[in-house]
């Protein structure tokens, strides 16, 4: 058997890079940043643009000052600031999103060794961080306030569904996010089963276990579950690399979210869940790796 | 039924090739000299000066016979045989017909017919050896998803199956075709239609596909059974050799650069450069050519001519070569680990490698890692993944030592 071929494989050029990923993802998130502007006015704007510019900085000046490549051209930097923006109201102060910026790329991400290294989803270590700092400047309402109290919200299921509510200002549109999601499906960016499992898994512990059957579908067109669900659980640095890995995780992620959503302290759940299923990728990955084709001809391969 | 295997990846450049792999086979005059490359283990038998007929064993190479592909005079035999050729068509007098029909010979004389005739499979292992050593084989595959040969001999390509069948004592044959080669598919399903042992399946076309273990995974979903997998190309020739007892002295050969791809049947020790101008395809400053596959094949220079196992030969532009691309910065995407064919992770072995993690890295499977270079192709981090595992598992081998080395070849 030929196993090892001496001179590199492969020889044709490849066309993939991270940019180009990256570059896939922020036009995904087009649809829903649009909707967020038209909703929430020029402010939305605003924390969209500051957010990213004090990401996209930060990572720069990190990376200049610990003398190592300076990878803003990536666009992984972009991506973060967009989704840290995404996950504010849009009452937050102007530096909410400095912060959350500051301490997502500085702290969660550059200090575990940058990009791909980082245990946590850096835009989401960064809302949750700004939500336990500034709680009293962040106020947040949307279907999940209203069924907490247990009043049904004054619209309809179909407005939650567009986007016509409150809340964070890249999360209201379940819609739009979802039209972004196919968009990241369609260029293999992203794995399909993840957001159809989490978003699946949190639909079916309702049905099974319901807390009042009319509240279910605003249970699930409101809040974070469509915007974790599409862009964060499927963060390829922070969960696992495996296709049934990744199985694993948006079930998890999506049994979590029901539960903190249930019995925990936090209205929505989604955040929580995926950073608490993020701590679990690496062990995921190791007990759910593939079968190798061969029988581990000359390896000390167990299974 | 299609098949869908594990990994690979459907990649744009190879659009030609796929055109070109149903399509009709150009014969090529055998050119003024022919060079028969020879390894290290070998055995020459003729000298300068000599004259050879067509089909004359000339030497012997890693234990299979090698025949003059055409009459000539030998010119150099030293580390290669180089035959002038003159042009006459004389044939060597050993080359004989069967008269007998199939169910009358035994398994014996068509091991014996294949080792005259030297017939080597797509490896380049002797076809006799692997009959004579196959042991309980129970189901045939002949590999026709790289293979180019499929619709220029649909015949030949049955009847040679038909023939190992016999010899192996196998009641089932399967040909695997590309989903890309519906044409050929269609006229080796008519040949086989009179047959009930032989069935046609066919796969997606993916890349790489042809590595036998998957190939046999794919189509009998069982991970280690018994089936003895050859190219279509090689089940042709053993039909060659078993009619007319002609050596193999051919190869088809699918030559591509860029939008143009070719498909020649060309005299084995056809020189790469007279090949390639054949084709009508210049090879400019700066190209790579590439045997055996534009991932996983190697590099050779215009020099080296066609072999026993040459089955395709591509031309890199300059432009299109791999460059590592700046960053070499794992993502943890996973785009590596849906793409290995061996169903490894990639991502994990290099970076146990990275970190000396030997151990981590072996019970990974490093060293089933057959380099064929998917992972490194879709990595959008621009890791250079498959030098690293191959380059460590070559240090693991060196260090390990030849005795051990042997044990595990075997194995
Ligand atoms: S080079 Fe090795 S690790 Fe990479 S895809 Fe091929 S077999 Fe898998
Ligand atoms: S393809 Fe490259 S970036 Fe993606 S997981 Fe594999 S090594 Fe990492």
């Amino acid at each position: 058997m030929n196993a090892i071929k001496a001179d590199g494989a492969p020889f044709i050029k490849s066309p993939e890079t991270v940019r180009a990923m990256m570059a896939d993802v922020v036009t995904a998130m087009i649809p829903a940043a649009v909707w967020a502007v038209w909703r929430f006015g020029a402010k939305a704007l605003l924390l969209m643009a500051l957010s990213v510019s004090t990401s996209v900085l930060c990572e720069g000046v990190f990376e200049y000052i610990a003398k190592k490549r300076v990878t803003v051209g990536d666009l992984s930097a972009v991506v973060t600031g967009m989704f840290i923006a995404f996950g504010l109201p849009v009452e937050a102060p102007w530096y909410v999103p400095v912060f959350a910026s500051v301490f997502a790329i500085i702290i969660v991400k550059c200090a575990f060794g940058g990009l791909g290294a980082n245990v946590f989803n850096p835009a989401l270590a960064g809302v949750v961080f700004v939500r336990l700092c500034f709680r009293s400047r962040l106020p947040y309402s949307s279907a999940l306030t209203a069924l907490a109290v247990g009043k049904l919200p004054e619209y309809s299921v179909y407005d939650a569904a567009v986007g016509l509510t409150d809340g964070a200002i890249g999360e209201v549109s379940a819609m739009l996010l979802t039209v972004g999601g196919l968009y990241l499906i369609a260029r293999s960016v992203i794995d399909w089963r993840v957001p159809v499992l989490f978003v699946g898994t949190v639909a079916a512990l309702s049905v099974l276990f319901p807390q009042n059957a009319a509240y279910i579908l605003y249970e699930l067109f409101s809040g974070s579950l469509f915007l974790g669900a599409v862009f964060m659980a499927t963060d390829p640095t922070t969960t696992p690399v495996t296709g049934v890995g990744r199985c694993v995780f948006a079930v998890g992620a999506g049994a979590l979210t029901y539960v903190m959503r249930r019995f925990g302290g936090d209205l929505d759940g989604v955040a929580y869940a995926i950073l608490a299923m993020n701590m679990l990728s690496g062990t995921i990955d190791r007990i759910a790796a593939p079968r190798q084709v061969r029988s581990g001809t000359g390896t000390e391969a167990g299974k | 039924m299609a098949y869908a295997m594990h990994g690979g990846i459907q990649y744009e450049y190879i659009d030609a090739m796929r055109a070109a792999r149903g399509a009709d086979v150009t014969d090529m005059a055998p050119p003024a000299s022919l060079v028969l490359t020879l390894p290290e283990n070998k055995r020459v038998l003729v000298r300068v000066g000599d004259r050879v007929l067509r089909g004359q064993v000339i030497a012997e190479a890693d234990g299979i016979l090698l025949h003059a592909p055409e009459a000539g005079f030998v010119s150099e035999a030293m580390d290669a045989i180089r035959i002038e050729c003159d042009g006459t068509d004389e044939t060597a007098a050993t080359v004989v017909k069967t008269n007998k029909r199939l169910q009358d010979c035994t398994r014996e004389e068509i091991i014996e017919k294949l080792r005259v005739c030297g017939v080597a499979d797509s490896d380049g292992v002797a076809m006799a050896d692997r009959v004579e050593g196959a042991d309980g084989a129970s189901v045939l595959i002949a590999e026709c998803v790289d293979d180019i040969a499929a619709s220029s001999s649909p015949a030949s390509i049955v009847n040679g199956m038909k023939i190992l069948m016999f010899a192996l004592g196998v009641r089932q044959g399967v040909v695997v075709c590309g989903d890309d080669i519906i044409d050929a598919a269609k006229k080796l399903s008519e040949v086989c239609a009179k047959s009930k042992l032989i069935k046609v399946a066919t796969v997606r076309a993916k890349y790489p596909q042809a590595d036998k273990k998957r190939l046999a995974y794919a189509v009998t979903g069982r991970r280690a059974s018994n089936e003895f997998v050859v190219s279509a190309q090689t089940c042709a020739a053993v039909y060659d050799a078993f009619v007319t007892g002609m050596p193999q002295t051919r190869r088809i050969v699918s030559v591509t650069k860029g939008k143009i791809s070719k498909n020649i049947r060309a005299a084995i020790g056809t020189g790469f450069a007279e090949l390639l101008k054949f084709a009508g395809i210049e090879v400019d400053d700066g190209d790579v050519i590439i045997e055996g596959g534009l991932l996983c094949g190697r590099r050779v220079s215009p020099g080296d001519a066609v072999g026993k196992t040459t089955r395709s030969l591509v031309v890199l532009r300059s432009d299109d070569v791999y460059e590592r691309r700046g960053a070499d910065v794992c993502i943890r995407c996973g785009r590596c680990v849906s793409a290995c064919p061996e169903k490894l992770l990639p991502n994990y072995i290099v970076s146990y490698i990275r970190d000396g993690k030997e151990h981590a890295a072996l019970s990974r499977g490093a060293l089933d890692c057959d380099g064929c270079g998917v992972c490194s192709y879709v990595c959008p981090g621009g890791v250079p993944i498959a030098d690293i595992i191959t380059g460590f598992a070559k240090n693991h081998a060196r260090e390990v030592g030849s005795e051990a080395q042997n044990e595990r070849d075997k194995g």
